[in-house]
């Protein structure tokens, strides 16, 4: 399933958009070293696409070292649960 | 680039100093704060409104570290997309930012928590840390309309005095 939530505008959350959101944050080496290390902790497969496997990889990324990482991945993670929930909710 | 008429390198939701700030106050504990907890009830109730938040607005979500009368999807999420909340507006100005009436409020009548979850009433007051960054806001919200008066708004600036003094306590205990 993926797409716009309906009266919400929110688009579905990809691997692309979430690392284009951590290049903003903390420029694009860090970013692709960071959301690459943490796909790696959540072992979950390249190109990540299913909402679960990235809500394990924003998880991880909660739990970095790196402070911007961090923030990184809890914005990721609240957008993943909105996105998902609200998925459930109009159905 | 420009995102609602304000640089993207100017506006304060993005700075990584802030950020960093933020990530450095060790708010990822799951472990829910009793002492936040209480606070964001205590305002609700004295305000009475069924709501009241401490929300940390990071660089793409508002994250709510407390929360009282938030349900559904919203408490599931722990918070919401930065661009719905109206806390970001406390950021961004570094300022109080109250909404009587937010069906019609020019910036946020629009946001899908107006539109779709029926809020309509927000008083929020900036929590500013000791290195001076404003982190988020600490705020009441309702879904019918509101004026608050000056007295509503000074007891939400005590609540947040003592919401802001217990985070701090606790980056000093994290560090």
């Amino acid at each position: 399933m993926s797409g716009t939530i309906p009266g919400y505008g929110q688009e579905e959350p990809t691997e692309s958009s979430a690392v284009q959101s951590l290049t903003e944050l903390m420029g694009p080496n860090p970013a692709k070293t960071e959301w690459t290390d943490a796909a790696g902790r959540a072992k979950v497969a390249r190109p990540v696409v299913p909402l679960q496997s990235l809500e394990k990889v924003a998880q991880e990324l909660t739990a970095s070292p790196n402070n911007l990482a961090r923030v990184g991945g809890r914005s990721l993670k609240i957008r993943l649960m909105t996105y998902r929930a609200l998925k459930e909710k109009s159905k | 680039m420009k995102l609602n008429g304000i640089e993207i390198e100017d506006d304060p939701i993005k700075n990584a100093d802030r950020l960093n700030d933020i990530a450095e106050l060790g708010l990822e504990n799951p472990e829910v704060d009793d002492e936040l907890q209480a606070l964001a009830t205590e305002a609700a109730k004295a305000l009475g409104l069924p709501i009241g938040v401490v929300s940390i607005v990071l660089d793409e979500a508002q994250w709510f570290v407390a929360m009282h009368g938030v349900e559904g999807w919203v408490a599931e999420a722990g918070g919401t997309p930065v661009e719905w909340s109206f806390c970001r507006n406390v950021v961004r100005n570094e300022a109080e930012f109250v909404v009587e009436n937010a069906i019609e409020h020019d910036i946020m009548q629009d946001s899908p928590l107006v539109q779709m979850e029926g809020l309509r009433c927000y008083a929020g007051i900036p929590l500013v840390s000791s290195k001076g960054y404003c982190i988020g806001s600490f705020c009441v919200k309702g879904t019918e309309p509101k004026e608050f008066t000056e007295d509503e708004l000074a007891q939400l600036r005590a609540f947040a005095d003592k919401a802001i003094e217990r985070i701090e306590s606790r980056r000093k205990v994290s560090v």
